[in-house]
């Protein structure tokens, strides 16, 4: 009966089995064929989520995806080159240059290829990065690529590459790879930035240059992005034109600079020194007076102007104006210099530093970095506005905020990998006081009762099948027994044989009644069977399904221990891999921070010498000014008495030795040195210096 | 003079050889940092979701030129499981042919109904809702699914597949 009951168990579970085979099999042959789901579609689909991860900027997922999807891609080549060449784009965004260039180097060593795509993205970091050459050369890969770089990356693409050429100062080549793109488009105008750049660099012909120029912010869009752009071609080509003894054309330029954006103050500021090298002295002072107003007096084209007014005053005769005007600088001046040396400390220095990184505490790092160079509203920020300029420090900021947000990032996995701890403590418990195996025996033997159940119906139906009367209902065998029973009665007066009884006519009732009976058995019987074998058959099918969730049940019990099993003792290394990595970086951060405190206190410093020569300077034009009034007034009255003038004379012969008439040479020379100091050197400097900032080149 | 030269070099050059040093120090680190960002990313998807239960929802958006998704959400077995609101980014990046991991689940063995619903607006401007219903089966391997937004050209309109394997 064992043997039976086993038998009966088994026959619903294949059947159940191979339900579930056909199911499933049924439900992926139509995906399959209606939606072309290929073995290489979790490939795609990797491929995918890494590209989207790249592309909203969670870096710690797109590492993982590329992981993966170089798993998959196994020994196919394209997939792989694909893959190595954003990892390549991710080492680069993330500042590993040194991994960035091994990568690099293994794309070019296996040939191959990859999507357009691939190679523009890669060509976008390569050029951020200043690795102008290979980035020509990831651009030019990505533009002929199969599949070809998409439409929204094409423009940006062609960017990459004429850009990257010009930096390598092939002005005719990068003009040809310009060709190629639409006018209006902002990044054709970021490119012929980059080509006029060039082209100042090589000396180009003027009139090729303006030609260029013209057409460049000719096509400029008018939007906040475009106008910058402008402002800045129009800045770089004016003091081009201005080193080129164009001051004409210099000024024509200036003119055009609007005064909204970043590059308006250094355009007024050479603007006014472009206006003075033409001796237009009184116009020279417009743009000079426009800047005080509009900007911050600590910007650094702003204290310049401030000496340049009075010497500007001084070369028109305004002497009154220009000592008026020395007098304020040297106030001025003695505030500054004083308060840079009040913040150039250590500690005020670490201070700012700190306020820095804790208000850049929400930017990620690598790529997701953007306005780092944003630096709060502070005294020494208003000094340290230049040190922005300072490719050196700029990168130290970067590698500090890198190094904090490493930081932060590894203490909330360190948090989280104890709270994992504790989870995985609470499933062992919970699923040790669950006492699954037991749950499920009780629920097998209750599945048991039921299969038995379903067996003793089946049997008896069976058995129905042989009966006389089958599916008779209870009515109608109640019925034929009463028929059945009468028999006896009608015997025993049939025995009794009274004449005056006649039986015929209840044997005759009797008869009628059973071919009644028997006819509507009869007539009912299979609709009858029929309603039994349907109600059976949906018996069975909850009897099935309910033995498919005993088995559900039962693979949920066997897969229950893997959501603790093992991952304790991977959670304990993760944990002490953290805890490493958390000091190392600790140990990096503080010598970080006193790299980057050490630039400032070295750029303050200059600052302070630079400052301190300016307030030299103005007060030696002071004392200039007031010995030249002073000797004018004497002189004045000498010629009203000549009996004094000759007794000064004699005076002057006999007091003055040799060593003091040097002395009184080298104040000469030293005036002359400060009055073409105050007068055109800051300029020059500033030019060298804005234009090296601009010569960057980089969007 | 010439010790005075000497020394200045010999600062400047242990200044520089400090600061190789710090680069190639960071670099190291942020090589272990990435390499144990990406095991911790692992363990942490197997702990939330074991292989044995996992299913991963995907979306892709195959040209997007009759539809811009701006929500979507998942419900299994009439139950919300996964909710999303889309950023201007992440349209784009999805209209670039990227594959958006939508999430992943942990599902019992056997049959589940999976209901989506994305909500956006189509080439006019036009809120629309797409939606469809399907039953998947998890067996004992991970389940893929991937929801794919069709455009279908001949109806200016598009429509949303389920992928599973």
């Amino acid at each position: 009966m064992r043997r039976y009951l086993y038998l009966l168990v088994l026959v619903p579970l294949l059947a159940f089995g191979q339900g579930a085979v056909t199911d499933l099999d049924d439900s992926l042959d139509i995906d399959l064929d209606e939606l072309g789901v290929s073995d290489g579609a979790e490939l795609r689909v990797l491929r995918g989520n890494f590209y989207y991860s790249y592309l909203v900027g969670d870096y710690y997922q797109t590492l993982y995806y590329l992981d993966r999807w170089q798993t998959l891609a196994g020994t196919e080549d394209t997939p792989e080159l694909e893959a190595e060449v954003m990892r390549a784009a991710i080492y680069l965004a993330l500042g590993m240059e040194d991994d960035a260039e091994k990568t690099f180097y293994n794309v070019f060593q296996q040939g191959g290829s990859a999507s357009g795509d691939a190679w523009y993205f890669l060509a976008q970091r390569l050029y951020a990065a200043g690795y102008y050459e290979r980035a020509e050369l990831s651009a030019r890969n990505g533009l002929t690529a199969q599949p070809a770089v998409s439409q929204n990356n094409d423009q940006e693409a062609r960017y990459l590459l004429s850009s990257s050429i010009s930096e390598q100062d092939r002005v005719d080549e990068a003009e040809a790879a310009l060709s190629g793109m639409r006018d209006k488009s902002i990044w054709t105008g970021y490119a012929r930035y980059n080509l006029i750049l060039a082209m100042i660099r090589q000396n180009y012909k003027s009139q090729v240059l303006e030609r260029v120029i013209d057409e460049s912010i000719y096509y400029l869009p008018e939007t906040e992005e475009g106008i910058a752009l402008r402002d800045r071609t129009l800045l770089i080509s004016a003091i081009a034109a201005m080193e080129r003894d164009k001051p004409k054309l210099a000024n024509r330029y200036f003119r055009d600079i609007t005064l909204q954006s970043v590059f308006s103050a250094p355009a007024l500021l050479h603007y006014g020194w472009n206006l003075l090298a033409e001796w237009k002295y009184e116009n020279a002072i417009q743009p000079w007076r426009i800047l005080q107003h509009t900007y911050d007096e600590y910007n650094p084209a702003v204290i310049e102007s401030l000496l340049a007014v009075p010497h500007t005053l001084e070369l028109v005769d305004a002497i009154n104006q220009s000592v008026l005007a020395y007098e304020r600088i040297e106030d001025i001046l003695s505030v500054m210099v004083d308060e840079l040396k009040a913040v150039n400390q250590q500690g005020e220095l670490k201070d700012w530093l700190g306020e820095w990184r804790q208000a850049n505490e929400s930017q990620d790092w690598g790529w997701q970095r953007q306005t780092l160079t944003d630096l709060q509203d502070s005294e020494i920020t208003r000094f340290a506005q230049g040190l922005l300029d300072d490719e050196v420090f700029v990168q130290e900021l970067e590698v500090l905020h890198d190094l904090d947000r490493i930081h932060a990032d590894l203490t909330k996995r360190s948090q989280s990998l104890s709270l994992w701890s504790d989870i995985l403590v609470e499933r062992r418990e919970q699923l040790e006081a669950l006492g699954g195996e037991a749950v499920l025996k009780a629920l097998e033997e209750r599945q048991m009762d039921v299969l038995r159940a379903t067996l003793d119906v089946q049997d008896r139906l069976l058995d129905e099948e042989e009966t006389v009367f089958s599916y008779a209902s209870r009515a109608d065998k109640a019925r034929v027994d009463l028929l059945r029973n009468v028999v006896p009665a009608v015997t025993t007066l049939q025995k009794v044989g009274t004449p005056t009884r006649d039986l015929k006519p209840y044997k005759e009732r009797w008869r009628r009644m059973r071919g009644l009976q028997l006819w509507s058995i009869y007539e009912a019987q299979p609709q009858r069977k029929w309603d039994t074998e349907r109600d059976h058959m949906i018996m069975r099918s909850e009897t099935d399904k309910l033995f498919a969730q005993l088995e559900n049940t039962r693979t949920s019990l066997s897969w229950a221990d893997s959501s603790w099993r093992g991952f304790p003792e991977q959670v304990l290394a993760a944990q002490n891999q953290v805890n490493n990595e958390l000091e190392n970086v600790a140990k990096l951060q503080v010598r970080q921070e006193q790299v980057l405190t050490e630039i400032t206190q070295a750029y303050l410093t200059d600052l302070e010498v630079r400052l301190t020569l300016y307030l030299a300077q103005s007060r030696l034009a002071l004392a200039r000014l007031y010995d030249d009034s002073l000797q004018k007034d004497m002189s004045n009255d000498l010629d009203a008495d000549p009996e004094m003038k000759e007794d000064v004379k004699a005076d002057a012969k006999k007091d003055v030795k040799p060593e003091q008439k040097e002395e009184a040479e080298t104040v000469i020379d030293e005036n002359v040195e400060v009055d073409v100091k105050s007068g055109v050197e800051p300029g020059v400097t500033e030019n060298v210096e804005i234009d090296a900032d601009l010569k960057r080149g980089e969007k | 003079m010439k010790y005075l030269v000497l020394c200045m070099l010999m600062v400047s050059s242990v200044s520089f050889a400090e600061d190789a040093a710090i680069r190639e120090d960071v670099r190291t680190v942020k090589e272990s940092v990435l390499e144990l960002n990406r095991d911790l990313y692992e363990l942490e998807r197997q702990l939330l979701s074991p292989a044995t239960t996992r299913a991963a929802f995907h979306l892709t958006l195959n040209h997007g030129e009759f539809f811009e998704p701006l929500s979507i959400e998942l419900s299994i077995d009439g139950k919300l499981e996964l909710q999303h609101l889309y950023t201007e980014r992440q349209v784009k990046a999805l209209r670039m042919g990227s594959v958006q991991p939508l999430g992943d689940l942990n599902l019992a063995p056997g049959k589940h109904d999976v209901n989506v619903v994305v909500r956006g607006i189509n080439h006019l401007g036009q809120g629309r809702e797409l939606s469809i219903t399907e039953t998947v089966t998890k067996t004992g391997k991970p389940l893929i699914t991937e929801l794919v937004i069709v455009d279908r050209e001949e109806l200016q309109s598009a429509r949303v597949q389920l992928k599973y394997w």
